[in-house]
Formats: structure tokens, sequence, C-alpha cells
């Protein structure tokens, strides 16, 4: 289990995480998410010991990471920019792992080499960039961590080798009882995989939920009336995204869904549809603040 | 760093990592070391097998000591590179620090790292030679196995320092330029803070001595810094010391070089350390955002500047720094500080405006080490030992130049202008002296009252404080005090400049036995007599020879010694001594008579009347006093070649300023603008030993006397002879006629013929060196009345006081004589 409780990491004047605090079981696969920026690679680097936090801690297990950061023998990173040393291949970066992971298995790392294809003697630095990535998370799982951290470690995957990656995931953390924190721009990925999501909107978490109460808290509605409708009968309901068109209303509500249905049957609709939202859709609600003047951006 | 299993396993994991591209370096310098090995040992001559001194050469040396400790700096500096590159890219940093290790272990196995592979090959490659050295037949005893270690061990030290260093430099920097850029800059340090507290010990504190010489303080400290110790160890005394079956003892001197190298690397990785433990990993790959290591590089740069520009360059350099050079040092340092923070700061405007708040504080630091400095440092400027505690104490002063038997220039007891520029002498930028044309003469005394003399002068100087080289109211001299206490240690002050007063009274430390013996020595040089006074003033006639063919000549001819061998004259030699001719000349210098040779009887009155006199008679005598000019010493061979222009021996008998030897008008004097650096007397050219007679010499002129000679001091110029004449004082003729230039204040007169003058100007075409002392003093008196009173007070020789003047005197055939007019301002 990660722990991270009031961590805030400054780089000069710019505050990339303020006074953030998480927890991640076990067997559990926690989704990242946020826009470019958000802090999501300084929280992977930070929980990893790359960066040291301004204030706050980093537990696993109950142990702080950076009192006793021989712990992390037990945590592997899948870093955004990997690294391979020069001149070296998967069996040399195997040995090189071995020596600093003591639970590192060469028989799983042979395993998985060769389920995902990979001449464990070929140059690293001649593989695609998507083999580099399987490389690393074939080196990464081979170690048996209790956590794994995956920074966009899905980006330039092919769709065979995403689905094959994700299985995997699920299958190591359902074995081993592991906790995997991911971060990705990739919602749709994260919504299958993902148990638990957490939401980065500029240096803190905006949203941090279970997926499946995600699906049950949040939703969209569509109605349908005789005639034009007026807004304020909607006052009461907690909306967002709201559009109109002529006798057609739709919007998404996130809280008191109750409430809200009960509004909606008094202003007597003639349909009345309900849609549970999807990631993207949560990601882009959390997100419309941002608002984009395209108009003048070219004038 | 307690390693729990696992950690430790993931070190020596980390340390196997590390020691991999080590290695490279590690090999490079083995196989080097071999091939040096192979070629000594395949190229030793038979006789050279057994020539023990040379053990080791071809590892230690073999003429390439410079290159092979140069490439130990370079390999120490490019495999920290290799080793904490790691701080500089974030896809390594990524790695090895989420590998659940500490700080502490990772720099630890890397430092390890890139030291371990050097010292195993370093060692293999020495026992490779020893058993070279066995199979060759070499002595191989405990001494060479010192040598074999000292060897290796310091080539370890080297690389150790370097790699350490640079390892410390990199591992807390964001990129390779910082990292090498910092490494070069840090390394310096040792060399410019020890040029900077010399030049400031200098500069600041009275009595100091000046950097680079014998005396400096802060020399005492080379052994502290490692690049000094290997570079005399390296330079000089490593010969020696190499030398297997040399006794000299093995001293700390000898191993400070490595241990030093060591304990500053371990100082080094500390610091490397601690540094790196507060490191932020973001900084990997970026430029600037190394706060502490910008801070500590760019208060070094400025510390740099303050002491090139401020301290060397703008400050004073004659030993007498002030107020403004503080002020221009905490001028450029904050010039220099500014530039380095624009250059290689992350955030340049917030680091600038940051920065101010830290100038004061760098300010103050600089005027605390200064002030300490100008206070005396700690007493230092003030302390005597008692004179129950001091053996015995030597002086060493220009004033007794002309004493140095040794000293290979022209005499200057000959007369001569010379050294009205006085050549001081100033510390390099590197603390080293350049300009030092001479060795200063030293007389040591011993007896209880002359030490209590020389603390009583002593005391004078403290008394003056720190005064500026002014030739207005003291003497640029540059005098060494240095008492030899009872216990063994020795106190040295070194001082550059004396007030008037304290240089008249260190003259009167000349009324000792020991100057008297050290001027006979001077005068009885090269003419036979031995310097041992005992044989030849004394009544000790054991080792005289009977000469009958040359005695008639000679008076006594005495044996010569090499060394304490007593050797007979061969008829060559007794030649040589029986062609040591003696001039009389007035003290207008208008003729020369040549006497003969240097009679015995004239020698011992000369002798004699020098002892005797005060030295006050001797420096301050009056133009009344003087009665002519005494010059001997010159040999034949010397004058056959010297008087093909000294006009005035030629011939001898009385040969003057003649009609025919004035040379025409075109040919004549004319000097090229430029300052005259050196007028001197044509005879100093060689090895002769000029007197000024004076009354108080009463043995000689009853000599003179007695044979008549007298007549041969008569002046025959007048004020009609004169076409005109200059007065100046000694600072105005100095280099570049600054007024506060340091003079030397000993004045001896000059004479050149305008033949030459012209020939100089003919055979050198140099203007340093000719004859125009004078060229920038425009004060011309030709009022016969003013002439003719100015040349009854001229003397030839004697100490020149501030209220002196130097008189240059242009007879009406072109030539020019300098003599010295006292009270005359």
């Amino acid at each position: 289990m990660i722990k991270v409780s009031n961590v805030t990491k400054t780089f000069d004047d710019f505050t990339a995480i303020d006074n953030l605090s998480l927890e991640i079981n076990n067997s559990s696969i926690y989704g990242l998410v946020g826009y470019n920026g958000a802090g999501k690679t300084t929280l992977l680097k930070t929980i990893a010991g790359v960066y040291v936090p301004d204030s706050g801690t980093v537990e696993m297990d109950g142990i702080d990471l950076f009192k006793h950061p021989e712990k992390k023998q037990e945590l592997f990173y899948v870093p955004d920019d990997l690294y391979f040393g020069l001149a070296s291949s998967m069996k040399s970066m195997a040995n090189y792992y071995k020596s600093f992971y003591p639970n590192f298995c060469m028989e799983t790392f042979h395993k998985l080499a060769g389920l995902f294809g990979l001449d464990i003697h070929k140059k690293i630095m001649g593989f695609s960039k998507g083999m580099q990535r399987q490389a690393e998370m074939v080196l990464g799982l081979s170690t048996l961590p209790k956590v794994i951290l995956l920074d966009e470690s899905f980006d330039g995957l092919d769709p065979a080798k995403r689905n094959l990656t994700k299985k995997l995931l699920l299958d190591y953390m359902a074995d081993k009882e592991c906790s995997i924190l991911i971060s990705s721009h990739n919602l749709h990925e994260l919504a299958d995989m993902c148990d638990h999501i957490a939401l980065m909107n500029g240096k803190s978490i905006a949203m941090d939920c279970a997926v499946d109460d995600m699906n049950g808290s949040r939703c969209k509605f569509r109605l349908a009336y005789t005639e034009n409708v007026d807004r304020n009968v909607f006052n009461g309901i907690e909306y967002k995204n709201y559009k109109a068109d002529g006798k057609i209303v739709s919007f998404t509500v996130s809280k008191n869904l109750e409430e809200a249905e009960r509004i909606i049957a008094v202003s007597n609709p003639v349909l009345t549809e309900r849609f549970p939202l999807s990631l993207e859709e949560i990601f882009l609600e959390e997100m419309e603040d941002t608002d984009y003047d395209f108009e003048k951006l070219f004038s | 760093m307690n390693l729990k299993p696992n950690s430790r396993k993931q070190f020596t994991a980390m340390l196997r990592q590390t020691m991999l591209p080590s290695s490279v370096m590690a090999i490079c310098a083995f196989l080097c070391f071999m091939l040096f090995t192979a070629f000594g040992y395949a190229s030793f001559e038979p006789d050279y097998i057994y020539d023990t001194a040379h053990f080791f050469d071809d590892l230690r040396s073999g003429g390439i000591e410079d290159f092979a400790n140069l490439a130990f700096l370079g390999a120490g500096m490019l495999n920290a590179v290799l080793c904490f590159s790691f701080a500089w890219s974030k896809k390594q940093s990524n790695v090895i620090f989420s590998l659940g290790m500490k700080k502490s272990e990772i720099y630890f196995a890397r430092i390890l790292g890139g030291i371990v592979p050097m010292a195993v090959s370093l060692t293999l490659a020495g026992v490779i030679e020893t058993i070279a050295n066995v199979s060759g037949n070499f002595i191989v005893n405990g001494r060479f196995f010192v040598m074999a270690a000292f060897t290796m061990l310091s080539y370890l030290a080297v690389y150790v320092l370097a790699f350490t260093l640079s390892s410390a430099v990199m591992a807390n920097t964001g990129n390779v330029i910082e990292g090498i850029l910092f490494t070069f800059i840090l390394a310096l340090f040792p060399m410019v803070l020890k040029a900077f507290l010399a030049n400031t010990f200098w500069q600041f504190t009275h009595g100091a001595a000046i950097p680079g010489s014998d005396y400096e303080v802060i020399s005492d400290w080379n052994w502290a810094n490692p690049f000094e110790v290997f570079k005399n160890l390296y330079q000089s005394v490593m010969t020696s010391y190499f030398e297997i079956s040399s006794n000299e003892k093995i001293s700390f001197i000898y191993w400070s070089g490595i241990i030093m190298c060591a304990v500053y690397s371990a100082v080094i990785i500390a610091l490397g350390y601690l540094g790196f433990k507060k490191r932020r990993n973001e900084i990997c790959g970026t430029w600037g955002r190394a706060r502490g290591m910008n801070e500590i590089v760019g208060a070094v740069v400025g510390f740099y500047a303050s002491y090139i520009i401020g301290l060397y360059i703008l400050g004073t350099r004659h030993g007498d720094a002030n107020f403004l050079t503080y002020l221009a040092c905490a001028c450029t340092f904050v010039a220099a500080y500014i530039i380095f923070k624009l250059v290689f700061g992350y955030k340049r405007g917030k680091e600038l405006k940051q920065s101010l708040n830290r100038f004061p504080a760098y300010a103050m630091a600089l005027a605390a080490v200064f002030m300490v400095f100008s206070f005396g440092l700690f007493g230092y400027s003030s302390k005597l030992p008692k004179a129950d505690d001091i053996k015995s104490v030597s002086v060493a002063s220009p004033y007794y130049k002309f004493l140095d038997e040794s000293f290979s220039g022209s005499s200057e007891y000959a007369l001569k202008v010379t050294s009205v520029n006085y050549d001081a002498i100033y510390p390099d930028i590197d603390g080293s002296i350049y300009a030092r044309e001479y060795r200063i003469p030293e007389i040591i005394y011993s007896d209880y009252q002359d030490i209590e003399k020389v603390l009583e002068i002593h005391e004078s100087f403290i008394r003056d404080g720190k005064i500026k080289n002014n030739g207005a109211h003291s003497c640029a001299s540059e005098i060494i005090i240095s008492y030899t206490l009872k216990n063994g240690k020795t106190f040295t002050r070194y001082y550059t400049e004396a007030t008037e007063g304290t240089t008249l009274k260190l003259l009167t430390l000349n009324d000792s036995d020991e100057f008297n013996q050290r001027l006979f020595n001077y005068l009885s040089r090269d003419l036979g007599f031995e310097y041992n006074q005992q044989l030849v003033i004394g009544a000790d006639e054991e080792g005289y020879l009977d000469i009958d063919g040359y005695t008639e000549v000679y008076g006594q001819v005495y044996p010569y010694y090499e060394g304490n061998e007593a050797f007979t004259h061969t008829n060559e030699t007794l030649s040589y001594l029986a062609q040591q001719p003696c001039y009389l000349f007035p003290t207008d210098m208008s003729q020369g008579y040549k006497l003969g040779y240097i009679d015995r009887e004239l020698y011992d009155a000369i002798i004699t009347d020098i002892k005797n006199m005060s030295a006050n008679q001797y420096f301050n005598h009056s133009a009344e006093d003087e009665i002519g000019i005494l010059s001997f010493g010159l040999s034949d061979s010397n004058y056959e070649s010297w008087s093909d222009y000294v006009n005035i021996f030629n011939g001898i008998e009385s040969v003057t300023v003649e009609d025919d030897k004035i040379i025409e008008e075109d040919d004549s004097i004319n000097a090229p603008d430029g300052t005259a650096h050196e007028t001197s007397w044509n005879i100093n050219s060689f090895d002769i030993k000029t007197v000024v007679v004076t009354k108080a010499m009463k043995n000689t002129v009853a000599y003179l006397t007695e044979h008549d000679l007298l007549k041969h001091f008569e002046r025959t110029l007048t004020a009609k002879d004169v076409k005109s004449v200059k007065l100046a004082t000694m600072a105005e003729l100095c280099d570049g006629n600054y007024e506060n230039s340091a003079v030397y204040p000993i004045f001896y007169g000059a004479y050149w013929t305008s033949e030459q003058m012209a020939q100089w100007i003919r055979d050198n075409k140099d203007p340093v060196y000719y004859y125009r002392l004078f060229d920038q003093i425009h004060n011309d008196i030709t009022d016969q009345n003013q002439i003719e009173k100015l040349l009854g007070e001229g003397v030839v020789f004697g100490y020149c006081a501030s209220d002196s003047r130097v008189m240059e005197i242009t007879y009406n055939d072109g030539s020019v004589a300098t003599v010295m007019v006292r009270n005359s301002k």
C-alpha cells in the first residue's frame, strides 16, 4: 500500500504539488489523470524517490520511503523517459536490475520477454519506441514489485501489445496483490483497467474516487419538452455542461442525483433519458472552467 | 553508512557498475606504465643497470613526470565525468534514485568505483616494475620499496585528488559544461589562495616577506599545498631523494604531498557528499540551478578577479596597499560576481537581487582579511625576540651588495650610478618573483652587543610602521633581519622600505668586525690574496712562498686556496697575480695614472683604513674629505679588451679627455627618447675594486704621500671646462621619473667620455642602456659661479640623503660625469 500524505513539491517559485494526499491500496490499480503540467509525473517521481518533497511523507506499507529507501527495492518506477545503458541488451539490463532488486526473477523475465516476442540479446537501442516500452515493462515486472509506478507507459504501444500489457498488469495485480499507479492521458484505457481514478487539476487532486462509484454518482440527462423551457426551472440542480437546443435540453449532474431527478420530474418533460458519464466526459467536466476563445485566436 | 544485507548487495552492485567504465582509464594507465617499463628495461646499458639512482625512473618520470601528472589529473577528471554523469541525465537519475539506495551509498559507491581500479592498476604496475628491477639485478632494499611505494602513491594521490574534486563538483552541478568548468575554477583555488595570502601579507603587513622569497611565511605552509609539494618534489628534491644509496632522511615533507592529497581528498569527498545529500535531482540537465555550487563558484570567481585585478594590478605593487586597494578588490569582486551570475544564473534578475544581500557579507569578509593583515596580523608586525634568546642575527641589506663574493655583476664599490634605478622586486601574479636581478648579501652578527644594536634598529623599523616607497622621505631597500634563536627556531622580518633615520642607523652596523671581514674578503677577491684574513693580515706566515722572481714586483705573494686545500702558485698564476694594475684618479676623473701593480703595503694600508673608518666617515664624508680614487684589480687581459673604448686608460700615464679623442659632433650623443635604466662607469664591467680615498684613510694617505703619488689626485677641471650641469633627486632619475619611485640610497659617481658614449650607442643600439639618465631633466645650469660652487661640493661616493641631489656635469668636449651634491635642496 502506498500512502502519500500532504506532499508539497516546488521547483523554485513554481509549486508543482501542493499539500497532496492519496492512498493506493493493495490489489488496486490507480489511475492518475490530469492535463499537461498538472503534476502527475512530479507525483510519480516523488513517490519513486527521484524528487524529494518539500514537505509531507510517502509511505509504503507504513514505512517512510525517504527514511528507509531500501523499501524501494519492492517498488519499480517506469518513467516516461526510458533509460538503458549504452549498447545494453535486455539481458544485460536484466542483470543490472537483478543486482539492485533482490526479488528479480530471471524465469519471469524470460517468460515475459518471450510473451512480448523480444530478443533479449539484441541491443535495446535498436528497438522501436514501443518495443523499448515493452522491454522496460518486462524488466519492471521481473523485479516482482509490490508497487509499480507507470508514467505514460502505454504510449507507443500497438493495440495488441497494449491489451497484452493491460492483461499482464491485471493478472500481476491479482496474483501479487500489488498496487499499481498509472498516469495516462488515455482515459479509455484507464477506465478499462483502473479500479480507482484520481484527477489532478493543478497542484492537487480535484477528484479521487472508485470507478464503480464514479459510474453511479455522475450522469448526463437529456430531456425533451413540448415547448421551450426556461433554464430557471432547473434551479436547485448542480448541473454542468448545460445545453438547450429548442425543446431539447441536456446537462450533467455529479451531485444529489435524487434531488435532480425530482426537480426534473416537476418540470414535466415528455422524455427523460439518463446516461452514465464516460471517464473522458468526467475529465472534460472537471476541466470545463478552461474556456478557449478560438474566435479571437486568428483574428 | 551501516549497510543492511540487501543494501550491501546494492552497494556492491553500484560499485561494480561504476568500476566498469573507470577501469578503461586504469587499464590505459597500466598499459602505459608497462610500456615504459618494457622500454626502460630493454634500453638499460650495462653500466646503467647498476646505476641505482635511476630506479623507477621509467615509472616515476622517464622524463615524463610533468606529462604523467597532467595525465593523471586529466584521468581523474575524465573518470569523474564517467562516474557522475548520471547527475546530469534525467533519464539516468530516474533509474538511479528509484533503486532503493541511500544517497550516501550511491555517492560512495561511485567514488570508490572511480578510485579502486586505478589503485589496482598502479599497484600491479608497481609490482611488475619491482619484479623487473629484481630480475635486472638492480639493488632492491628497504629504501627501494619506500621509493616504489612513494612513486605509485604519489601518482595515485594526484589522480584521487583530481577525481574527488571533479566528482564533488560534478555530483552537484546540472550539466557537463558546468561540471568541467567549475572543476577547473575550483582546482585553481589553492594556488590563487596562496598567492592572494602571500600578496596580502606582503602588501598589508609591516615586516612581511615578499611572496615567493625564501623568507615568505606563506611558503612555510607549502607542505599543506599538495600542488606546491609535488612541484618541489618533482623539480628538485625528488632527484636526490630517489637515489637509493642516499642517506638522506625521509622526512615528513617528502610524504606531505601524498598525505595532504589524501586529507584534501577526504575533505572534498565529505563536502561533496554533503552537497549531494541536499542536491535536488530536478536540476539534472539544467543550467544554473545548482544554487549552492553556483554561489560557491561565483564567490570564488569574484575572489580570483579581486586578487588579479584588484590586489595585483590595481593595487600598488610596492608593498604599501591601502584602502584604495581594498576598494579595488571589493569592486572587482562584485563586478566578476555579477558577470558570473549573469552568465551562469538560472533566473538572473532574481539571483542578482538575492546577490545584493550577500555583497555586504563578502565585502566584510574581504575587509576582515585585509584588516587582520593591516593591523599587524595578531602582533606579527611588532613582535621581537629577546636579546637573551638570540643566538645570532643575519642582516641582509642592499647596502652590502658590493660585499657579495658570489655576485657576478660589476663591482658596486667602483664608481657607478647604476643603482639610482633601484629595481624593486615585485611578486608575480602566481606569487613568484620577477625582476630580482641580484642577491642580497647578508652579514651574520653573533656578538651580544651587535645583536642588541640590531634589535634597536629593528625597533626603529617597527616604530616607522608601514611607509610608502617614497623618494622624498624614505629609502627603498630590501632588508631582511633574520634571528636564529637559541632554541633552534628562526624569526625573520622583511622590509622593503625604511625611513632615512632608520637607514642611517642601519648603516652603523658597518662598524663591526663582521662587516670588515666581508669588506676584506671583497677587496682581496681575485687578487691572489686569500679570503682568510689571518693568512694575510695576521702574524701567521705559514704557507707563504719564496718566489724570488716575483717578490720584487709584488712584495709578497700568497698561496691560493681551493676549498680548504692550499696550492702553490705556478708561474702561470703568479704571472696573473703580477698583472694586477693599480690606477689613481682625481675626483673630477679628468685623468688616470697607472701606478703599476698593487703593492702589498698600499693594499694593507687601504684595508686597515677602511677597517678603522666609522660608517659615518665611510658613507657621509664631505666633498672636502674626498682626496681621490684608487682602483685596482684590473687584469691585463681585461684591460686589453676594455681599452678598445675606454680611452681614459689607454696608454696610461696621463691620458685625459684629449682633443684628438673628441668625436665629431655628428657622432656625439644623440640619444633617442626613452628611459635610462642604468648608466655605468665602464670599468665596472670587470672585477676591479675601487676605493674613494678620504682624509680619514690616514695610512693610505701616508703611503701616497711617501711615494709622492698625491699629485695624481689633483683636480684639473674647472668651471670653465664645464658646459652645463643638471640637478635631480635620485627618485627623479628612476625608471619613468616617478618621484615616488623606490630609490637605492647609496650613490656611486660615474664618468663617460664622449667617445665612450658614442661607442656605446654604436655598439648597442639600445636606448635603455646608454647614458641618458638626465634626459628628462631640463634644469640646465650654465652660470659659471654656480657651477664652480657646485663642482666644489660634488662627491663621488656616499649616502644620498633625501636632501642630496645627483648632479650631471657636461663638459665642453661632450663627456659627462655624475656626482652627488649634499644639502642642496
